[in-house]
């Protein structure tokens, strides 16, 4: 067998100590409840390869030449949201040695998806996708001509060169479309020209680097990158948690830095608020919760970069709103089961978590339930009709737009 | 013809689905190793069941396949599965349910799927803790395993084991059978008392290594959680002061937690910022806890005053309050660059641990020369279990070096039988431990043990080979 692209990460590997926190760790000093999304309430037969150990020690098995890489292992591997979690409750993960943390899970399971990629061991549907996205620069099946029909009828087109660039993503493109509108009006309120890359808007890459296509997401980074240069971009701005981690976390790692301030459109709102530059002149009657994403949490908290109190603090400044907390938060948020290519890998397992975080935010009472994520919101508002729930989704850049002037 | 492991997956998909057996390679790898540095065991098929029901059927069924069980908790165990190879491993920790606070008996019954930490994060919305609140490794341990390995850790200075907050269990004989223990014995009675009405048989399953049934639900005391602690660190030179001071504490039953940290964790901890520990031999470490500021003011007093006598010298109990805050979250299970690590809890007599701990360093002396070319380190910290000191001596490697590994696991042995000839008692046995305790003890304990097994196991299903029987 020809060295496997996760042997970079052998160290890493064998530092697991198996003391199996990764799995059910619940920690009463900060309400972190559980750890593993994928073994609460079956959302899977919860065997110890759903979890962060049993696929480390699967790794090292297959590093030792124990065991080869076959479907059922890619079927395990495949089936995570890669919510970090795991990561972030591991003792051995959060204690740092030469400046780095001594595992990082998610890496590790990326790099060996690579291998499995390598191996064919892809779904079809996952192959589909990274064919379509080679072709039409989209995950969705989309024609990449329709990417820019998000803009609503009546609406003034946004130009396609500005210093401020808002990067849309293949999410809000094609299926979350009122979260695209949305940030568009409401950078408009504040008065910035911004601009879309269109035609040159590409996937961000996310969801192949998630599948283990490295050189295409590579591909995919370097023509979005490219683009956002020639438009004269000095801002680009996201409302999709997964294309700004990508661009923030992904991109370096892949050997490209983004030369242009990166900024999440909830972020960048509220210093428009600190500023004046938007103001708020209505009232939001609800009693709101909020759901943080795995991307703008966990998977910046490494780089210091994460987006908890940005939220919260637009939440704060918007008046009719009652705010209520649910159970898990912020480090401790319970994963909405769309990313890490799950919710395209096995949707019934994905809405499985998407209901279990559903029914979480019903305990707090609230009737609205919101987040900075357009894959997030699609995966919970799913899950809300499925499982007849009477909560309401927004993005919290729509209530922001709703209540702005 | 249907193979006899296809029969098996049948037969056990019949009583928990088919969704929650497997006997995929994939799974069946990823059960096959503990936390210890031991070699994998493979077994046939797995089983996640979610009832007792389903518990008492799965072991009819291994008695007719005339197949082993092993019973997996959190798989937090660092001594070694059962030896030998195949039969049915049932992962127990789809049973996770609280089954009933009740506050009126001051008892909680839970499944034993549980982990520590998930039930004390539920007891503590309602207020309670368990007295002792679980092991070390709590953060994944069930209280199952905790039970069959008679766990000590954390409340253990004030609170004991896990044996002594136990009020009674609902255990599988290994016939499929099921009884409950103690009061929950009479269908007309609250769960609340151990003892009363016959011998102990709750105590019979305590730190039983799981060979003699399935326990799938444990009942153990409440009390409201405390309100009130506070923090004191000490540093000694001398150990055998050490350990006079914290045995005159242990005589007053002040700390719920002390923690005795010997020259490298002192290093560690030190260098990491954790003020006064930097250059000191030995270190104590008090959690005292209360219901009202005066009571563990005084409580603090005390301890102060005991530990000044014995040379003591007090410094900020940054250790402490950083350890014992956070429960679960530290123990020394890797080592400050990444190593794995290897260890065996044991109780020996509070004043009798500097003798005894002379032992260790007479057996390390003849592995000098591989521990340094094998960077095999060796750190010790203890805890306090009510009467003795339980000493956690740390054996770290890097994983990776297989040779490395291998002298661990010889040094290790080596250790442990020297520690049972020294007086040694060891609570979690597993494979590695249970073999050298079944192999030293002498006289007829293990010929009744046997009789027992027999009695209890005919077809020897349960967790076979452990202690030797």
């Amino acid at each position: 067998m020809s060295k496997l692209f996760v042997e970079q990460f052998k160290e890493e590997i064998y530092r697991c100590i198996r003391c199996g926190y990764c799995r059910d760790f619940s920690r009463y000093r900060d309400s972190a409840y559980k750890v593993c999304p994928l073994r609460e309430n079956d959302a899977t037969p919860g065997f110890e390869p759903y979890s962060a150990r049993g696929r480390l020690m699967l790794i090292r098995f297959v590093l030792e030449g124990k065991l080869q890489l076959n479907e059922k292992l890619a079927d395990l591997f495949y089936t995570c949201p890669t919510c970090r979690n795991c990561w972030d409750k591991c003792y051995v993960a959060q204690t740092r040695l030469k400046g780095k943390n001594m595992i990082n899970q998610v890496e590790i399971y990326e790099a060996f998806r690579h291998d499995l990629f390598k191996a064919g061991l892809i779904s079809p549907r996952h192959k589909q996708i990274l064919e379509w996205t080679v072709k039409e620069h989209n995950p969705y099946l989309e024609k990449h001509e329709d990417r820019i029909k998000w803009v609503p009828a009546g609406v003034e087109p946004p130009p396609t060169k500005s210093d401020v660039m808002y990067f849309v993503g293949c999410t809000s493109s094609y299926r979350q479309k009122n979260i695209a509108a949305a940030t568009l009006s409401l950078l408009r309120k504040a008065g910035i020209n911004v601009g879309v890359l269109y035609p040159d808007e590409w996937c961000c890459g996310s969801p192949m680097l998630r599948i283990g296509h490295r050189e295409l997401a590579k591909e995919l980074a370097e023509h979005n990158i490219a683009a956002l240069e020639k438009a004269g971009a000095k801002m680009v701005v996201f409302s999709c948690a997964g294309c700004y981690r990508a661009f923030k976390v992904d991109y370096p790692a892949l050997g490209i830095e983004p030369p242009f301030e990166l900024k999440h459109a909830i972020d960048l709102a509220l210093e428009l608020l600190d500023q004046g530059k938007l103001s708020i002149k209505k009232d939001f009657k609800a009693k709101v919760t909020l759901h943080d994403p795995c991307h703008t949490g966990r998977h910046l908290v490494h780089i210091k970069a994460e987006l908890y109190d940005q939220p919260r603090e637009v939440i704060k400044r918007i008046p009719g709103i009652e705010f209520v907390e649910m159970e898990r938060i912020r480090r401790n948020s319970w994963c909405c089961g769309a990313g890490g290519g799950l919710r395209s890998y096995n949707a019934d397992i994905s809405l499985a978590l998407a209901k279990n975080r559903v029914k979480e935010a019903e305990r707090t009472g609230a009737d609205v339930l919101t987040s900075i994520c357009p894959f997030c919101y699609r995966n919970l508002s799913d899950a809300i009709k499925l499982s007849g729930s009477n909560m309401k989704m927004y993005d919290l850049v729509e209530i922001l737009d709703m209540v702005t002037e | 013809m249907m193979s006899t492991t296809s029969a098996l997956v049948e037969a056990l998909s019949n009583i928990v689905g088919s969704r929650f057996v497997s006997d995929d390679i994939n799974v069946r790898l990823a059960y096959s190793r503990d936390a210890s540095p031991e070699p994998p065991r493979i077994c046939d098929v797995v089983v996640r069941p979610g009832s007792t029901e389903e518990v008492a059927e799965i072991v009819k069924v291994a008695n007719r396949f005339k197949t082993p069980i092993i019973i997996r908790g959190g798989g937090a165990n660092l001594v070694g599965l059962p030896p030998g190879s195949g039969g049915i491993t049932i992962d127990m920790t789809r049973m996770c349910n609280i089954v009933e606070i009740d506050e009126t008996s001051m008892t909680v019954t839970a499944q034993t799927g549980i982990n520590w930490s998930m039930l004390t994060y539920e007891l503590k919305k309602k207020g309670y803790r368990t007295p002792f609140y679980g092991p070390f490794s709590g953060g994944a341990a069930t209280l199952g395993g905790g039970i069959s390995n008679a766990s000590a850790g954390l409340g253990s200075a004030k609170y004991g084991t896990v044996a002594d907050i136990l009020v009674g269990l609902e255990v599988v004989l290994p016939t499929g059978d099921v009884i409950r223990t103690g009061s929950g014995a009479n269908p007309f009675a609250r769960k609340f008392a151990r003892w009363g009405f016959g011998p102990d048989m709750t105590g019979l399953f305590v730190g039983d290594q799981g060979i003699f049934g399935v326990k799938t639900e444990a009942t153990l005391k409440i009390m409201p959680w405390p309100d009130c602690w506070t923090f004191g660190s000490y540093t000694f030179q001398d150990l055998e002061k050490c350990c006079r001071a914290i045995y005159e504490v242990q005589l007053k039953h002040i700390p719920v937690n002390i923690i005795l940290l010997e020259p490298d964790f002192n290093r560690l901890f030190g260098k990491a910022g954790f003020r006064g520990l930097a250059d000191v031999p030995f270190s104590v470490h008090l959690h005292i806890e209360g219901y009202s500021k005066d009571e563990v003011d005084k409580l603090k007093a005390e301890a102060d005053e005991i530990m000044k006598k014995h040379g003591g010298n007090e410094v900020p109990p940054d250790f402490p309050s950083w350890n014992f805050t956070r429960p679960w979250e530290w123990q020394p299970r890797t080592g400050p660059l990444g190593q794995a690590w290897i260890t065996a809890c044991y109780k020996v007599p509070i004043l009798d641990y500097p003798a005894h701990r002379d032992m260790w360093y007479r057996v390390l002396d003849k592995y000098k020369d591989v521990m340094k070319e094998k960077k095999i380190d060796f750190y010790v910290a203890s805890l306090v279990v009510e009467n003795a000191l339980d000493p956690m001596n740390v054996l770290y490697w890097f994983d990776e070096d297989e040779e490395a590994r291998e002298w661990v696991r010889k040094i290790w042995r080596d250790l442990i039988i020297n520690e049972i000839r020294n007086g040694a008692i060891h609570y979690w046995l597993g494979k590695v431990i249970g073999e050298r305790v079944a192999q030293t003890y002498t006289g007829t304990y293990f010929d009744f043990l046997r009789t027992i097994k027999r009695a209890l196991d005919p077809n020897g299903i349960i967790n076979p080979g452990l202690l030797l029987l």
